[in-house]
């Protein structure tokens, strides 16, 4: 796996340089990544303050790395694929240690640079998440990893790398996009074309992700998946919650075994 | 608990300021047992001078400002034992009288209709804060009783002030296995540890800004003109919202300022005005004389109460809504205004703050009872979605205010100026006129 090229697409790296500028810009290209981000964060800190009162009753001796958690604050949180950092930031408000990665360097300078803004010491690098976990095995709380599988040509290796930074105990995330009709209709052809919600070309379809194939991979590197969750965005409404139905955008939380 | 000043002394919680939230806070906590069945150690830290005269003090000033308390807030101040300080001085509001000039559209919402004696109640911001004050203190006094029944040597000195005093630095990063606390630094360079701290200071809250939480400001581009009047005709206990052309208009009941030892007794139909109005109406209307605006308002509000006989100290500010971007943070949480104010009209917000203390408190006791550690993220992270969800729609409602009379349209706003949005009967009207208003 070392010998292997990088597990980067350059055409989909490229696509996302043109944009960075946009990326903070909360009436922009990325609205409804602003929009739908705070119901990931929802997502995130319900599984968390489940680990904390976890942690409080059982004190199974394989998940003593991550007894102490109460909350976000001082944990280690690594955002894989974080691009212009909104959510790297929203964990480092929350007062988690954040290491953000991405292979794409204008959207890190947009990052690096709004976090000096906000004043959050949020550690940015450009490295491949496989590299990271060569450099940093067993060493996060949490792993974030949003809506970027569906942007790299083997996703099942990132979830590996994902899998050998959490620490035994810990959480990962991951959220990406389903592949069937209902996802193309509403992912491309309305996202993308119709209301221009998301530059065009964004997203390719064959490579999004159905949730069994994320899971069956997760569960291959022991992570076992303990919540599923949908997310709907009405782009017309502006409407976005948490659902049931994993139809379209979904996010799981997995748990180092 | 032997402590010696600047040495590292624990609290349960401590609790930042004690104007109207803060001292609700405390007195909410005030009674709480933990498992050992000690009592909840609580710190309160407040930067002005909290002094007994300010306690009895009774300065029934024609312009003290005041607020309207929906009926679940008073109920709640009743169970807390600080309403009994307050009754004489709260105004009931039996009747809500909404019109719009030069539409036909008239609606009356009456208490005896909803099976209560009041829909709300108007009240001095500062009797409020006294009334709190005050009930803390009893209770303090209850503690101290219960104690010495028991033979136990200790006095209830379950909360102590530290005031004057601010909160100058907050380290979270002690926290180890034995140590479920955060450290607070006193200006006065005391040092005290908790497990919680509630952030009950204001809209400018140092300890907001100490966890460097941001805060977001939507200016509605209309200013709000408060002030005390007198009219010829009294209220009858009945609040007015009449919507116009000059902007919406609240008249809120009052109880007579105290009648002085001159006799002077001009003052006794008082109502408490709330106009909402533009920026540039706003400036023309204050600078005219007492006379002119007597007139002006006259004119705009109608004869419901006669005329106009005396106007107060005239304040205009500009309508802002602030709102923390977090409720909270590590072992931290912020309460009242300093989560979310509706400027000028802070103290309208007050219900919501009410409902921000009560939440707090219930979440507390509930983890003293199970044994939990009351600094918990699981028990901030219930308080933030519960409190985000009732501030939601408090906000909405105030956002239909602005907008929709920006747009001349019909009423709905009702309550919002007064702020009774706690009540029950407010849901099935609000439907009723929000459909009216949308043409359906």
């Amino acid at each position: 796996m070392t010998t292997k090229p990088l597990n980067v697409n350059n055409d989909e790296i490229a696509k996302f340089e043109q944009v960075a500028s946009q990326w903070w810009d909360l009436t922009g290209d990325f609205k409804p990544l602003h929009q739908i981000n705070p119901l990931r964060v929802q997502f995130i800190c319900q599984h968390i303050a489940q680990l904390t009162s976890d942690s409080t009753t059982d004190n199974e001796a394989n998940y003593s790395t991550v007894n102490a958690i109460n909350g976000l604050h001082n944990i280690k949180a690594i955002d894989v694929g974080c691009g212009g950092g909104i959510l790297s930031e929203s964990l480092a408000k929350l007062g988690a240690n954040v290491t953000g990665l991405d292979m794409g360097t204008e959207p890190l300078n947009v990052a690096k640079l709004h976090a000096l803004e906000t004043g959050l010491p949020i550690n940015y690098q450009k490295i491949t998440a496989e590299e990271k976990a060569l450099e940093a095995p067993d060493s996060f709380d949490i792993v974030t990893c949003m809506e970027m599988l569906e942007h790299v040509p083997d996703p099942a290796s990132v979830i590996h790398a994902c899998s050998t930074l959490v620490k035994p105990g810990g959480l990962v995330f991951f959220s990406t996009l389903n592949k069937n009709i209902k996802s193309y209709l509403l992912a491309i052809l309305a996202a993308e074309k119709l209301f221009k919600l998301v530059p065009d070309g964004t997203h390719d379809h064959d490579k999004f992700i159905r949730p069994s194939q994320l899971i069956a991979w997760a569960e291959d590197f022991d992570l076992k998946c303990i919540d599923a969750s949908g997310i709907h965005y009405n782009p017309l409404t502006e409407n976005h919650k948490l659902i049931d139905s994993l139809d379209v955008n979904y996010i799981l939380c997995c748990r180092k075994i | 608990m032997t402590t010696t000043k600047n040495t590292n002394q624990h609290f349960d919680v401590i609790i930042s300021g004690s104007g109207l939230s803060g001292s609700l806070m405390a007195l909410s906590l005030s009674k709480l047992t933990k498992q050992d069945g000690s009592l909840l150690s609580i710190a309160i830290i407040e930067m002005q001078t909290v002094s007994k005269s300010k306690l009895n003090n009774d300065s029934s000033l024609f312009d003290e400002r005041v607020l309207a308390l929906s009926h679940g807030s008073a109920k709640y101040l009743n169970e807390l034992g600080a309403w009994h300080y307050l009754k004489s001085d709260a105004c009931a509001i039996t009747d809500i009288d909404i019109s719009d000039r030069g539409h036909f559209g008239k609606a009356r919402l009456a208490a005896k209709e909803h099976n209560v004696n009041a829909l709300g109640y108007v009240v001095a911001m500062e009797k409020i804060g006294k009334a709190q004050l005050n009930a803390l203190k009893n209770s303090q006094a209850d503690n101290t009783k219960a104690d010495n029944t028991k033979a136990n040597n200790t006095q209830a000195d379950n909360i102590q002030w530290f005031s004057p005093d601010s909160i100058s630095a907050i380290d979270w990063h002690t926290e180890n296995a034995n140590q479920a606390q955060v450290r607070v630094t006193l200006n006065s360079n005391k040092i005290l540890s908790a497990s919680l701290i509630l952030a009950c200071d204001g809209v400018q809250s140092p300890v907001r800004k100490l966890a460097n939480i941001k805060v977001n400001a939507e200016n509605y581009q209309q200013v709000a003109l408060i002030t005390n009047v007198s009219t010829s005709k009294h209220h009858q206990n009945k609040a007015f919202e009449r919507f116009t052309e000059f902007g919406p208009i609240a008249m809120l009941p009052l109880t007579n300022a105290v009648v002085n030892s001159s006799g002077n007794s001009t003052d006794s139909n008082r109502c408490s005005l709330v106009w909402t109005m533009t920026p540039e109406q706003g400036k023309v209307i204050n600078q005219l004389d007492d006379t002119a605006f007597k007139t002006e308002l006259e004119r705009a509000f109608g004869s419901y109460l006669g005329t106009i006989t005396q106007v107060g100290k005239r304040h205009t500010y500009p309508l802002v809504l602030l709102q923390a971007q977090q409720q909270t943070y590590h072992r931290m949480a912020l309460v009242g205004n300093s989560s979310h104010t509706i400027h000028p009209i802070a103290g309208q917000g007050f219900n919501l703050g009410l409902r921000d203390v009560k939440v707090m408190a219930k979440l507390i006791e509930e983890a003293l009872l199970a044994n939990q550690d009351i600094g918990s993220f699981s028990l901030l992270q219930t308080y933030q979605t519960n409190r985000a969800k009732d501030q939601r729609d408090v906000i909405a409602l105030t956002d239909s205010l602005v907008t929709l009379f920006a747009n001349d349209l019909p009423p709905l706003v009702l309550g919002r100026n007064i702020a009774l949005q706690g009540l029950n009967f407010m849901s099935p009207l609000k439907n009723a006129l929000v459909k009216k208003t949308m043409g359906y």
